[in-house]
């Protein structure tokens, strides 16, 4: 029996020649860099992260204030911020958000998921969820491309709430020409203009939590990362 | 950081209205340089002020440019 499972699970691998995976579920920060900025703060564990039987592994982002800036982030890697160039095979990111709070119109924040590059702003080059009640004057999720911060954002006419564990996923289709938004499975919509693509639109893995208004403390938490290249061409 | 001047907008504002989109401008802020959006229906595009590429700020013939060529994709 056991060595039956053994040649189904060798049967099932994936070898890297054809697969790009890289995975967080963030019992540290050994994998993930992280950046913060003012009263922001990353939170691994403990009392101020989701206690949430059957969710090992929670990351919280953590701001306070709007001094300039006041932010938190979380990226695989803080000083390279150009890992994944779309084309070459469909990109598909996965993983879970759950807000504390949403922004109320006393305190907001914009909170950026999924392939972005910049701590700080909003992307100069990704596809990426966004919710920014400062700048829309809503909660509803944007689904958007950027490159070369141009960007393309569709209001999915979707909004989060608070206390919700939602599953976001973005898939990049092979010849980056179509970028596909789902919460939950669902198909929010997709984007098919400013999706970067060439050697000098490069992006990367993160989530972002900014506060733009109020000083109450506001919180996203992450339970994983899951980032998939399906490649076109053995490697 | 650039702001546009009202001829400025007043060009672009029509090249947006040609495919029935309204234009706006956002000045900096503590997060974000400044931009200008396009709006019409459920999407809104954006151009930064800033072009990482060219590490100078967008001239204004050049936004509408953008802006004219993002606005030939609205339905």
């Amino acid at each position: 029996m056991g060595s039956q499972v053994g040649s189904f699970l060798g049967a099932m691998r994936v070898s890297p020649r054809d697969q790009f995976y890289w995975y967080e579920d963030f019992l540290s920060t050994d994998l993930s860099s992280t950046s913060v900025a003012g009263t922001g703060a990353i939170e691994i564990g403990g009392g101020n992260t989701q206690a949430d039987a059957g969710r090992p592994g929670v990351l919280g982002l953590y701001v306070t204030a709007t001094a300039t800036p006041d932010r938190a982030s979380t990226q695989p890697n803080a000083t390279n911020f150009a890992s994944v160039r779309f084309q070459g095979g469909r990109w598909v990111i996965e993983g879970p958000v759950y807000f504390t709070n949403v922004s109320d119109g006393t305190d907001n924040f914009s909170f950026r998921w999924g392939f972005g590059d910049v701590v700080n702003a909003d992307f100069v080059d990704g596809a990426y969820f966004e919710h920014d009640r400062q700048t829309h004057g809503d909660n509803n999720w944007r689904l958007v491309a950027a490159s070369n911060s141009v960007r393309t954002k569709t209001n999915s006419g979707v909004a989060p709430v608070a206390a919700t564990w939602y599953r976001l996923r973005i898939e990049v289709n092979d010849n980056a020409t179509q970028v596909d938004y789902y919460v939950d499975d669902t198909l929010l919509g997709s984007v098919t203009t400013n999706i970067p693509t060439g050697a000098t639109r490069l992006t990367h893995v993160m989530a972002q939590l900014i506060k733009t208004l109020g000083a109450t403390v506001r919180r996203v938490h992450l339970d994983y990362l899951e980032v998939t290249q399906y490649l076109t061409t053995r490697r | 950081m650039p702001q546009l001047t009202a001829p400025e907008l007043t060009t672009i504002s029509t090249t947006a209205s040609k495919y029935g989109a309204t234009a706006d401008q956002v000045a900096a802020t503590n997060f974000k340089g400044g931009c200008v959006r396009v709006r019409k229906g459920n999407v809104t595009f954006e151009v930064d002020w800033f072009d990482p590429t060219l590490n100078r700020d967008r001239t204004a013939a050049e936004v509408d440019a953008l802006m004219d060529n993002l606005g030939k994709t609205l339905k």
